[in-house]
């Protein structure tokens, strides 16, 4: 139903889910587009005056949208988003997730994370921390100094120590640090 | 005025109508072809390699700290990711994927992963990892990157004369403070013959015994994975990791 207008000529590549494991047919767990994205019956009746086809600007966006349309629907809030991934996310390195200050803060799963891509740039160390430097432009300036993690040579990545998701320890750390450990200026 | 149009109608010749189907059906063949490409790119794993060759002209410790590119020269530019299993628009969960990067630098990292997706999945993954940390530095000592260290056995130990004969001393090594003034009792001192002569024997015997040595830490790591899915909430995990850690070869 969804690939009829969302097909391979559509302006956004969302058919690259299929080379991920979000789209793999045999593996009882997939979600359809629905699962994500919601029942959106509004969206598949059509714009104003029940206009169907693509490129219908009146036409109601998906319940659930993760990272704004071409047509300018804002994306869903992000605990709504968190709670649709958490579906079938939760648990091992999420279980921290509420009341993490990601969480706290208004960050939605769809804000680190790509779906629709064959390869999620986030799951990479050479490309992770282009996500995590949008916002801790900081810790971006600190890479470059003299001494420092290989984070720009693609040899770690900010998972390596932190978990994004939630932590007990600060700053999101996976474990915590020693106390004689020395802390960045 | 009256303006008057003629149209005139004529019948085609079957051969022309023929030629006009023919290209139609070539058309429509060739868009279905394309058609179906489109999806085969979106449904068929894909692989890529790379391969290529480039230069460092200069051998920059620091600036190649952590890119394995130290030395000067030129080095290769390999890597690959190759995929296969069933199609992405099929019921067959069958994927693997062999990759491997960085493969002509000191940084190269392979692996391997196959899986059953929902059901099963082994992979293994090797890294080798170098961190550069001095290229200019010098050392007298023999077995240096080992945890066996020993002075050559013509080593002198280094003292400055005029001050103490025993107190070992490195400043000894230096020409400039063992042929210059120095301070004993509170007086400016210059050495005698005999001082220079022991000091000149001492720097003699030690000087040639240093060499150079790079600093760095090259690791390896070796990871192997294995993973089942007992159901929706439910998966057994078993994991090795080998590291190591030694001075770059």
């Amino acid at each position: 139903m969804c690939t009829g207008c969302h097909d391979e000529n559509d302006n956004k590549a969302v058919l690259s889910i299929y080379q991920t494991r979000h789209g793999v047919k045999g593996d009882a767990r997939t979600p359809s587009c629905q699962s994500c994205h919601g029942d959106s019956a509004k969206h598949v009746a059509g714009g104003k005056a029940g206009v169907t086809g693509k490129g219908n600007a009146s036409r109601p966006a998906p319940d659930i949208v993760f990272k704004g349309t071409a047509a300018g629907n804002a994306p869903t809030g992000a605990e709504q988003q968190a709670g649709t991934c958490a579906t079938c996310h939760q648990g091992g390195k999420r279980v921290h997730w509420d009341g993490s200050q990601h969480q706290a803060r208004g960050v939605a799963c769809a804000s680190c994370h790509a779906v629709h891509v064959k390869s999620d740039p986030v799951m990479s160390r050479s490309t992770q921390q282009d996500a995590c430097f949008a916002c801790h432009k900081t810790e971006r300036a600190q890479t470059h100094r003299s001494s420092t993690h290989p984070l720009a040579a693609g040899k770690m990545a900010c998972s390596d120590c932190h978990n994004p998701h939630g932590s007990t320890n600060a700053p999101l750390l996976k474990a915590r640090a020693p106390s004689w450990a020395a802390r960045p200026a | 005025m009256r303006v008057s149009t003629t149209r005139q109608h004529q019948a085609l010749r079957p051969s022309v109508r023929a030629v006009q189907a023919a290209l139609l059906a070539m058309g429509l063949a060739a868009a279905a072809q394309a058609q179906d490409a489109a999806v085969d790119a979106l449904a068929v794993p894909s692989s890529t390699i790379e391969l290529g060759v480039g230069t460092t002209d200069k051998a920059k410790t620091k600036a190649h700290e952590y890119e394995g590119l130290q030395r000067k020269g030129s080095f290769l530019i390999g890597g690959f990711d190759l995929r296969g299993g069933g199609r992405y628009d099929s019921n067959d969960t069958t994927r693997w994927h062999l990759w491997g990067r960085d493969l002509g630098t000191d940084n190269r990292a392979f692996g391997f992963e196959q899986s059953l997706q929902g059901t099963a999945r082994v992979a293994m993954a090797y890294e080798q990892f170098q961190r550069n940390r001095s290229d200019s530095y010098q050392t007298p000592l023999l077995g240096a990157g080992t945890n066996v260290l020993t002075l050559p056995s013509s080593w002198i130990v280094p003292v400055v004369p005029r001050v103490s004969i025993t107190a070992a001393n490195a400043r000894g090594l230096s020409t400039d403070v063992t042929a210059s003034n120095a301070l004993v009792a509170g007086v400016s001192t210059a050495p005698t013959a005999a001082q220079l002569a022991q000091a000149s024997a001492m720097q003699a015997a030690d000087l040639p015994a240093f060499h150079h040595f790079d600093i760095g830490t090259q690791r390896t790591r070796l990871d192997f994975n294995a993973q089942a899915n007992l159901g929706p909430r439910w998966d057994v995990t078993a994991k090795s990791a080998t590291k190591t850690a030694q001075a770059p070869s």
